[in-house]
């Protein structure tokens, strides 16, 4: 990457210097022609204005020859007699004004100004003009050239230290192990980097955590799982070892029942995995809370009435609208274990009623309820309170919670005014 | 041999019961913490199969409470805690031996019967007198090389008599072997047993010491 940056930044800097220095150029040439010019004009006019014969013998002693950049002039009388401080350069006929000229001396450049009749022509070599004039750019652009060579070095001292920081980045993710989720350390980015960074390492920390949980979840699970087997197996084997047929009836019925209770935990963390993990979109639809808070009351009844325990439901809420499996996945699971937990002849309210313009589902029992200090690991998967007497999956709050958390509501435990539980969903905004 | 089995899930509790005594042990189950204190305190066994995830009070505790009063009856920890540092802090806590769920049900009476032995300083479990030969860990009697058929109650006394011949056992102390809680227990159910040995063995295996109890002769 840097390498790249610095290729490119350096292309455009080139051709840039350059451009510059064409331009340059080209300008001083055109400047020094217009001084030599300038030059070949003033000797040409103030020539003219001296006595006849005089300009030569002014300008140049030494008639006959000639320097380099030196001026060549020939004076023509207003009878035509020829004066020239080089000879055979000059042809017969001269234009007024400027003009170039192909000569034995090469292409010279001639200005002739006239007076009465009498010409004077001054001229110079082109080609020294040209060689002169070609020195005068390079001695003014090589200042230049040293600074555009100058400047890209620097160019690519300042890209590689700034960029030293993402290059080192990119050595550290690189040599990072794939399994790695610990956050990337901050090799001093510049400060526009520096949230790509934070962001990333957000994404990490919620990779990991997520992952950590799920790591704990699969652990738990498969710690979960070995009760309910290992009675199935012990069940088993009093199926192999019954003595008689009642014996074995009875076994059996009990390994049935066995296999029934691994099921349904199994059952049991499909659904809470499914919920932590939901990404199907909610069916929210518009329900009719006290019909199907009854409907949950009814599923609970075989269970309830075996324990004569007695639910009343009272309330005023009236529509909801609601994701109608979130909804009994969360009451149902906290009337059932009211129902589980609470001793036979015990008492279960369950009460719908709307608060501050929203809907809040409270059900309230006056068993042996929590000790206030457990209450809120109770929310966690697989955690039983150590008060508990009764055996449960310690799944049932933990689902109630999840679904919860996927439908936006808000899940409370608290001690009831009827001695025992109190668990209260708001439920969000309703229509009440 | 009378053994105490503790543990809070009542399908693994009531089957592990029903097992054990199959094997003709006298099994109480506590399905907590302090009911397994209790019947510690009140009851001497010969062996506990013990639950570290209990309600109310810990495995554990019970563990430690039994090492600390000094009770040394054997323990065997049955558990779904199958980190090493559990076991570790389990063999520590006092644990003779740690079994993890789901185990075999074979496994962990072979365990059970290891421990009983070498609880009762022997770890043989043969036992010859005359032309009687038993094996306590097949549970294979025989008789001038016939195999004798015993029952499990049968077995029950055997048991705790063959693993310390020579040593004498009150009919209490059997009685406390073939029964767990709530049985009701016959005032001479001993005697018939030991009758049903002698009848299948001969005389001299269970011999009766007058106002003390049983004991079979040491070998050799």
């Amino acid at each position: 990457m840097t390498r790249r940056l610095v290729c490119l930044l350096m292309l455009i800097l080139l051709v840039i210097a350059t451009l510059q220095i064409g331009f340059v150029y080209r300008a001083l040439l055109k400047e020094a022609d217009e001084v030599f010019d300038a030059q070949l004009k003033q000797a040409a006019q103030a020539l003219v204005l001296t006595a006849p014969t005089q300009s030569t013998a002014l300008v140049s002693p030494e008639a006959g020859k000639a320097e380099e950049l030196d001026l060549l002039i020939r004076e023509r009388g207003s009878s035509g007699e020829l004066h020239s401080t080089v000879d055979g350069v000059f042809p017969e006929q001269v234009p007024l004004g400027f003009a170039d000229l192909h000569t034995s001396l090469g292409e010279i450049r001639v200005f002739t100004a006239r007076r009465a009749d009498r010409d004077v022509s001054v001229g110079q070599r082109l080609a020294a003009r040209r060689e002169l004039a070609r020195e005068i750019a390079f001695s003014a652009l090589w200042p230049l050239l040293f600074l555009a060579v100058a400047g890209l070095l620097l160019l690519y001292l300042i890209v590689r230290s700034v960029l030293a920081p993402v290059t080192e980045l990119e050595r550290q993710i690189g040599r990072r192990d794939p399994g790695s989720l610990t956050p990337i350390v901050d090799p001093g980015l510049p400060l526009e980097m520096s949230p790509l960074l934070v962001a990333t390492n957000g994404l990490l920390e919620r990779l990991s955590k997520a992952l950590e949980h799920q790591r704990r979840f699969l652990a738990d699970a498969a710690h979960e799982l070995r009760t309910p087997i290992a009675a199935i197996g012990l069940q088993n084997t009093l199926v192999a070892r019954a003595d008689s047929d009642q014996e074995r009836q009875l076994a059996l019925e009990a390994q049935g029942a066995g296999i029934r209770r691994a099921s349904a935990l199994v059952d049991q963390l499909m659904r809470l995995s499914r919920l932590e993990t939901a990404d199907a979109p909610l069916q929210v639809a518009e329900l009719d809370l006290m019909s199907e808070i009854l409907g949950l009351v009814d599923l609970h009844r075989p269970e309830s009435e075996a324990k004569h325990i007695s639910i009343d439901l009272t309330g005023t809420a009236g529509s909801v609208h609601a994701d109608a499996g979130l909804l009994s996945a969360v009451i149902g699971n906290l009337m059932g274990n009211a129902v589980r937990h609470c001793p036979p002849g015990s008492k279960v309210v369950i009460e719908a009623a709307v608060r501050d313009a929203s809907i809040v589902v409270t059900v309230d029992d006056n068993g042996p309820g929590i000790p206030e200090g457990d209450l809120p690991a109770m929310l966690r998967p697989f955690h039983r309170s150590a008060a508990s007497g009764t055996p449960g999956s310690g799944l049932g709050l933990a689902i109630a919670q999840a679904a919860c958390e996927r439908a936006g509501w808000t899940l409370n435990l608290s001690r009831s005014p009827l001695g025992g539980l109190r668990a209260s969903v708001q439920l969000g905004t309703g229509n009440a | 041999m009378r053994l105490l089995v503790v543990e809070d899930d009542s399908m693994i509790g009531s089957a592990l019961q029903a097992l054990l005594a199959k094997d003709g042990h006298a099994v109480d189950w506590a399905e907590d913490g302090a009911s397994a204190s209790t019947a510690l305190r009140t009851n001497t066994y010969d062996l506990v199969v013990l639950d570290l995830g209990l309600p109310r009070v810990d495995g554990l505790v019970v563990l430690r409470d039994m090492r600390a009063r000094g009770d040394t009856t054997p323990v065997i920890v049955a558990t779904a805690r199958d980190a090493v540092q559990a076991r570790i802090s389990g063999l520590d806590a006092g644990a003779d031996d740690y079994v993890i769920k789901p185990y075999d049900y074979d496994e962990l009476s072979a365990r059970i019967r290891a421990q009983l032995r070498r609880a009762h300083g022997q770890g043989r479990s043969q036992y010859a007198l005359d032309d009687i030969e038993l094996d306590l860990k097949h549970r294979v009697a025989r008789k001038a090389g016939a195999i004798v058929d015993l029952t499990a109650r049968e077995w029950a006394i055997l048991e705790p008599l063959v693993l310390r011949p020579g040593s004498v056992l009150s009919r209490e102390q059997l009685e406390d072997k073939l029964f767990g809680w709530g049985h009701e227990v016959a005032s001479n159910a001993v005697e018939v047993y030991v009758h049903g040995i002698r009848k299948k063995l001969g005389q001299q295996v269970v011999q009766n010491i007058r106002g003390l109890g049983y004991k079979v002769p040491e070998c050799e």
